[in-house]
């Protein structure tokens, strides 16, 4: 197959997930896109929202459109490491014998959905992330690779903050993207009701097998980026460094930290996603803009007195955006 | 073509008319610069005694900056991969063109995700309509620069604001430079125009005609200029009185004053003279008798006019009475040598009673008779010239008259020539040459010519003394030059005079052409002084008594030649004290005060002169003497505040 045809495939396969995926979750389209963003772009996903707006059903029906092993964590303060990684219990052998065999625990799945990731210790919720970040899990002494696709959808809710534990900043930069789940419209929530209240259910198939999700993650490393538009991204990063000459003036006043390096990979691999899903071959300028907030916003470190004025990461994104010029060269010649 | 060259020609398409599209836009930016300065000054103008030519500069600027920001915009060089980012930023083409462009150019070129980038970007390519994306209509500088061309515009009918003082100065700047170009062309013009001029008056003039370029270029200060006007005007004057003090010159300026208007020569005169003899006749009717002739014409003009009509007996007596006033004036006019056949006309007419054409006659005979007595007068006038002009050489050099002089030379010579003199002749000659060689002797070498002349024509070398003749005339000639020299030199004197009350009153050079005193290379007359500083000031007993305060004299003093005169009732005789007085000072030795010389109209009872030409050529002269610090310093500001006051 060339590579036209590859990406030719890439668009039509993206588009049937996303179809499929529409046939039980109503809006939220930037929430799908979010997910399948960084599904194909190998990272995981944290989703923020308040109880009830679908999150779980989100990652349930991608589960199921996309025929891979799906597992459900619901973490909870008492949830051990152990709980999540597996452990070695003792095996009666068929000789009569006893042995310790490795129990997987739930992370060994292709999709995991760690629900309300906020509630549980750090201890597990290290324990989770190092599988995230390493694709692999020691456990009594021995590393177990987790099997590719590996996907985590970690969800946490914005309220009710008594008995949880915020994820630390360093945890945070392990999620590729943070998506917002906001309050569906009232076209929306009026078809969610018309779809959950009268007995039908949507019958989701699966799409896109193990295999082609690999190449199809594959795919999207080799788009190309033009140097200017890596300069941009590296400039967006580095704008968001406060007290530093690349710094814009939000940053000084409202950032504690910026984002690390992990966020310039995010906004060009986002980028190069949203460049094949649009049909294009190359990575543009729009391409970084649009998914600058959902790649950022959770790397920004916002002072106390952004705080304290109510400014959002998001704020901050917008601004930098704004001031950062696209392209220096052309700004300088027009 | 390939992919990647309709990229490139493309882009190279795009280079080439954002470079024009930067020139135009440099032209419009410069120009809005340009026209923002030009309007600025122009506000300044109106605002601030700046010169105009700020202004006329400031619009030069603007096209200056015009072109410059054309030719900066086209100069701006930009490369293909900046076209094409900035095609890829305006036509919304997703960074294809720059990618491909990139691709292309690197070492993965070859790859199938290169080929597919260029493929797609030469596809958008195509699509990309340059007169569209760069168009070139007015950027908005344009609307600006509309905008400020406007306000200036504007600000052009805004009167600009200049102080009473700038004013003045201006004034003084504009009447200096008049000033400076008149007095300069015309000592120039006279320069030219004389070819033997001395070599020191030379360099006086030429002076005096580069002091009135610093003038005009109106650099100096007037104070300064005045200094200087009044230098060069000494330096002329000495010239003058140098050449002055030669007697020759002074009889031929003397004579040449006395026929002023006429340069006929004595021979012309008697030929003119002769020919209007013969036109009135043998007998020389003068033109007393012609106008008594002609008005009593016209009386009996007027009785027959009002005879016009009347049939009774008085008309009868009147008209034998005009008959026979007619018939004696036709008389007095044939004892004259003259006859009018249009009086004899009207005699005939008012026989056969045709009044009409009796007074149509009697017109015609009035002109006839005008003309008759224009004509006597003219004879008159010739005839008393030629009593003034000399007749004989000796006479002719006595009385300066150079140009008659020569001409007799010259006749005599051509006697001399031709060799035809009878003795009786060639004695009248040599009388004649003998008498002149001693009032000649003052014309140069023209007397020892004349007198060598004589000693040939006594040895009878003719050919000899005509020579010498030939070279007392050339002499004669030369003393002729000279005045006409001393002419330009009184002309250069009078043009630096002009000037000075230019630049004193600060008027402009018509004005004062009338008022500058006349410059008169003879004249020993002095004027009748300023102030107190004129009159031999030194030999007033009355100045001693001054009490030496520091202060001007008090009107209480008793002043013996200032006494006040008054509006008195003159007498037919002037009273002693109202005589013109001469007066003379010196403040330095050598150094004349300064005059000024007023002419009123006199009339009996009053006399006037108008009080601003007496305070303005008071106030040059003042400035004059203050200039050359001719009046003592305690008494400067005074002088100044007195003639302030005036105005």
């Amino acid at each position: 197959m060339s590579t036209e045809e590859e990406i030719e495939s890439f668009r039509q396969s993206y588009t049937a997930l996303r179809d499929e995926v529409g046939k039980v979750i109503v809006g939220h389209e930037s929430i799908v896109d979010g997910t399948l963003t960084a599904l194909l772009a190998q990272g995981h996903v944290l989703l923020e929202g308040v109880p009830g707006l679908g999150k779980t059903l989100l990652v349930r029906t991608l589960s199921q459109a996309l025929d891979l092993n799906f597992n459900r964590i619901q973490f909870t303060p008492d949830l051990m490491p152990a709980d999540i990684l597996g452990t070695n219990i003792v095996m009666e052998t068929p000789d009569g014998g006893r042995s310790f065999q490795f129990q997987k625990g739930p992370v060994f799945a292709h999709l995991l959905l760690a629900d309300e990731i906020n509630r549980a210790t750090p201890k597990t919720q290290s324990a989770m992330l190092e599988a995230m970040q390493e694709h692999s899990v020691t456990a009594g002494g021995e590393i177990r690779h987790l099997e590719d696709p590996f996907f985590v959808l970690a969800t946490q809710n914005p309220i009710d903050q008594e008995g949880t534990y915020p994820l630390p900043e360093a945890q945070l930069d392990r999620f590729f993207l943070k998506l917002l789940v906001t309050y569906p419209s009232s076209e929306e929530l009026t078809e969610v009701l018309t779809r959950t209240t009268e007995g039908k259910t949507a019958d989701v198939q699966p799409v896109l097998h193990r295999e082609k999700l690999l190449e199809m993650q594959r795919l999207v490393r080799q788009v190309p980026v033009a140097s200017h538009v890596k300069d941009y991204a590296v400039r967006l990063v580095l704008a968001t460094h406060p007290n530093t000459e690349t710094a814009v003036p939000i940053s000084n006043q409202f950032l504690r930290f910026g984002s690390s390096p992990r966020g310039g990979q995010t906004l060009l691999l986002a980028g190069k996603v949203r460049a094949l899903t649009h049909g294009r071959f190359n990575v543009s300028f729009e391409d970084i803009q649009v998914v600058a907030h959902e790649t950022l916003r959770h790397r920004l470190i916002l002072n106390f007195e952004a705080e304290a004025d109510g400014i959002t990461a998001d704020h901050i994104i917008d601004q930098i955006l704004s001031e950062v010029p696209k392209d220096a060269a052309v700004a300088a010649a027009t | 073509m390939s992919d990647f060259q309709i990229i490139q020609e493309t882009l190279k398409q795009a280079v080439r008319r954002r470079r024009r599209y930067q020139a135009w836009r440099g032209l419009w930016w410069g120009l809005l610069l340009g026209t923002v300065i030009w309007v600025l000054l122009l506000g300044f103008y109106k605002i601030l005694p700046i010169p105009y030519q700020w202004v006329a500069w400031g619009g030069y600027f603007t096209g200056a900056t015009a072109l410059g920001g054309a030719v900066l915009g086209w100069c701006r060089k930009v490369t293909l991969q900046e076209m094409a980012r900035w095609v890829d930023q305006n036509q919304a083409l997703h960074e294809r063109l720059s990618t491909a462009l990139e691709r292309a150019s690197s070492t993965d070129a070859s790859d199938h995700w290169s080929q597919l980038v260029v493929q797609d970007a030469a596809r958008h390519a195509k699509g990309v309509d340059l007169k569209r994306l760069l168009p070139l209509r007015l950027p908005r500088p344009a609307q600006w620069v509309l905008l400020t061309l406007v306000l200036g515009v504007g600000l052009g009918f805004v009167p600009k604001y200049r102080s009473e003082a700038y004013r003045e100065r201006q004034e003084q700047r504009e009447a200096m430079k008049e000033a400076g170009h008149k007095m300069a062309k015309i000592i120039r013009r006279e320069l030219d125009s004389r070819s033997a001029l001395q070599e020191s008056t030379k360099a006086s003039m030429e002076d005096a005609a580069k002091l009135g370029d610093q003038l005009k270029q109106a650099k100096l200060k007037r104070v300064d200029a005045l200094k200087k006007l009044a230098k060069a005007g000494d330096k002329l004057k000495q010239e003058a009185k140098k050449l002055a003090k030669d007697p020759a010159l002074q009889r031929m300026q003397r004579s040449a004053r006395q026929n002023s208007g006429s340069k006929a020569s004595a021979s012309q005169l008697q030929k003119r003279m002769e020919a209007l003899k013969k036109k009135l006749g043998d007998k020389g009717a003068n033109s007393e008798q012609l106008q008594a002739i002609r008005k009593k014409l016209e009386q009996l003009q007027k009785a027959a006019a009002a005879m016009q009509g009347n049939n009774s007996a008085q008309a009868a007596q009147t008209k034998k009475n005009i008959r026979q006033s007619l018939s004696n004036l036709q008389s007095r006019l044939q004892n004259m040598g003259q006859s009018l056949p249009s009086l004899q006309a009207a005699m005939k007419a008012l026989k056969s009673s045709e009044v009409d054409r009796v007074l149509s006659e009697m017109d015609q005979a009035i002109n006839d008779l005008q003309s008759l007595e224009e004509m006597a007068k003219a004879l008159q006038k010739m005839q008393s010239k030629m009593e003034k002009m000399g007749k004989t050489l000796a006479e002719q050099l006595k009385r300066g008259q150079a140009n008659t002089a020569q001409q007799t030379l010259s006749q005599m010579q051509q006697k001399l020539n031709q060799g035809d003199l009878s003795r009786a002749e060639r004695k009248k000659m040599m009388e004649e040459i003998k008498k002149a060689i001693k009032p000649a002797g003052i014309y140069g070498k023209a007397g020892k010519h004349l007198k060598q002349a004589l000693q040939q024509m006594q040895q009878k070398q003719n050919s000899q003394a005509a020579k010498s003749l030939a070279k007392a005339a050339k002499e004669l000639e030369k003393m002729g030059q000279q005045l006409a020299n001393m002419k330009s030199l009184a002309k250069a004197l009078q043009a630096l005079q002009t000037a000075k009350m230019c630049v004193g009153n600060c008027q402009k050079w018509g004005k004062c052409k009338g008022m500058a005193k006349k410059w008169s290379m003879f004249s020993k007359k002095g004027g009748t002084g300023v102030g107190l500083w004129g009159p031999d000031a030194q030999n007033q007993k009355w100045l001693k008594n001054v009490p030496k305060t520091g202060n001007p004299p008090k009107s209480h003093l008793n002043r013996p030649n200032m006494k006040p005169r008054g509006v008195t009732e003159r007498e037919a005789k002037l009273n002693e004290n109202l005589t013109p007085s001469k007066v003379k000072g010196r403040f330095s030795k050598g150094g004349q005060m300064p005059s000024v010389r007023l002419e009123g109209v006199s009339i009996k009872g009053e006399s006037s002169v108008d009080f601003q030409e007496v305070l303005s050529k008071a106030q040059s002269e003042a400035e004059s003497a203050l200039s050359q610090e001719k009046v003592p310093q305690a008494h400067r500001d005074r002088v100044r505040n007195y003639f302030d006051n005036l105005k």
